[in-house]
């Protein structure tokens, strides 16, 4: 493994043009420069209509960047993303196996012994893999999300706003699951959401994101202790109000 | 605060509701006086959207059984005809959902679409003076806006003041800031405790971030696997969920 960071962006820009003559094109994404290392988190924060889906998306693939260079220093399929509400985009006539094996289907790569595995990764016993998606229980749903994502064996995930509708006893199960996952396979994570209390527990490191510029980025107990531009104040000051003990 | 005959505004008795054989609810008690927001948590699954469902009798009989009392301003839901809760629903209960892209037409102006919910209800208003009550200020861009132009947090306010077209005593809402960032949720859960001051409207805030019902509800009702299991001050309840 080499001690590269697994993903440098440099100056990333995205824009929209726009279908209609004389009107000014849509910057989605300005300047962006990001670093992320193996087994590390960083969360992006900001409201919405910030660029963060978007900024997911251009990492994915999903997009072509207007300008500017992503380098991701992993495998083919390295980056998978989990895009808001998994658990709700599972095909109900697939069983947990036909779910977990299609993107390998899909890449034509090696199925056997691996839908087994991963679901074990995730926690489902091996009997799951005959059941169909609509017998699991909604954290259960949420698992099988994430070992179709696994199967592929990437080393940066990116979670786009996933656990935004979690009752917090699902998401305190979702994240202990990830954070044990991250250690045993040195996965990196990208966490996007609007909420600030949602990526605080889990990530190092946290950048805020508005009309489509970094504005502030830093560790996470210095960001939340004195954040300084007036975007992150509001977030932190939401989020504190927010948390019932009425610190962050 | 107690209605002029006494009754709690909401009061429901020995509710349950099945489906296929299959009980989502049952025996919910409960009751909401005027002026109040009671908060409904539970996790997911636990019967929170179906309790809402049914207090606004919108759940379909065939398939699904409802039985027990919702009385509502001296009438029993629950013995009503279809046509006296198609006057009653709207007018009396308004309910607010999650997601407003999903609840607003996407290809009619606000102002039109305030203007039927006034309509249905044979109501002359001021569309403006509606998105006042709900916290807009500059009323005039949001009337010409299409759904899509404005923010989330416009468009929410969109759904409150469409809800409060006829002064409805009770407002139901199922996750209404769930689609918002934090500093949105605040400012709307302000809104909420405002309309409850101003104009003594009830509500049910259903919702699973404790934080969220913490900062907006005056009582917390918990539901866990279809049954009431608690009521009580915000903090108390809450504080055992987690």
């Amino acid at each position: 493994m080499s001690d590269r960071p697994l993903l440098v962006v440099r100056n990333l820009c995205k824009s929209y043009r726009s279908r209609w003559r004389g009107s000014a094109a849509k910057v989605a994404l300005r300047d962006i420069d990001l670093t992320l290392e193996r087994g590390a988190t960083l969360g992006i924060v900001g409201p919405s209509g910030s660029g963060k889906s978007t900024l997911a998306r251009c990492l994915a693939g999903f997009e072509q960047p207007t300008s500017g260079e992503i380098r991701f220093d992993g495998r083919a399929f390295g980056i998978q993303m989990i895009l808001q509400q998994p658990a709700a985009s599972l095909n109900p006539r697939f069983t947990a196996r036909e779910i977990v094996e299609e993107p390998l289907v899909i890449q034509r790569l090696e199925r056997a012994g691996k839908a087994a595995r991963t679901l074990d990764l995730v926690g489902l016993p091996a009997t799951a893999l005959e059941r169909h998606a609509h017998q699991f229980s909604g954290g259960e749903r949420q698992r099988l999300a994430i070992a179709r994502a696994l199967v592929l064996e990437p080393e940066l995930l990116i979670f786009d706003e996933s656990f935004a509708g979690l009752d917090p006893a699902l998401q305190e199960q979702i994240g202990g699951m990830l954070r044990d996952l991250q250690q045993r396979l040195r996965l990196a994570y990208m966490l996007i959401s609007h909420d600030l209390g949602l990526v605080q527990d889990m990530a190092q490191e946290i950048a805020i994101l508005q009309n489509g510029s970094i504005v502030e980025r830093g560790p996470t107990r210095d960001l939340l202790a004195a954040p300084e531009h007036p975007v992150t104040r509001e977030l932190v000051g939401a989020a504190r109000v927010l948390s019932l003990d009425g610190a962050v | 605060m107690v209605s002029m005959s006494g009754r709690p505004l909401l009061d429901v008795r020995d509710l349950s509701v099945d489906l296929a054989g299959r009980r989502l609810l049952s025996g919910i008690s409960f009751h909401l006086e005027s002026r109040m927001i009671l908060g409904l948590c539970g996790n997911s699954g636990s019967g929170k959207t179906t309790l809402a469902l049914a207090l606004s009798k919108l759940l379909p009989s065939p398939p699904y059984k409802v039985h027990g009392e919702v009385w509502f301003a001296g009438h029993d839901l629950c013995k009503m005809r279809e046509r006296e809760l198609e006057v009653r629903r709207g007018a009396r209960i308004a309910c607010i959902f999650q997601d407003p892209l999903l609840s607003l037409n996407p290809v009619l102006r606000v102002r039109t679409q305030i203007k039927e919910a006034l309509r249905a209800h044979n109501l002359r208003r001021d569309p403006g003076e509606l998105l006042a009550l709900a916290g807009l200020d500059c009323p005039d861009r949001i009337l010409g806006a299409y759904p899509h132009q404005l923010s989330g947090g416009e468009r929410q306010r969109v759904t409150i003041a469409q809800a409060l077209a006829c002064d409805p005593p009770l407002i139901i809402a199922d996750e209404p800031f769930t689609a918002l960032d934090a500093p949105r949720v605040v400012e709307l859960a302000g809104l909420f405790r405002d309309l409850r001051d101003r104009l003594n409207t009830s509500f049910l805030l259903i919702s699973h971030s404790p934080g969220v019902l913490a900062i907006t509800a005056d009582e917390v009702v918990r539901v866990h696997e279809g049954q009431i299991v608690d009521r009580g001050a915000p903090r108390e309840i809450l504080r055992h969920v987690r």
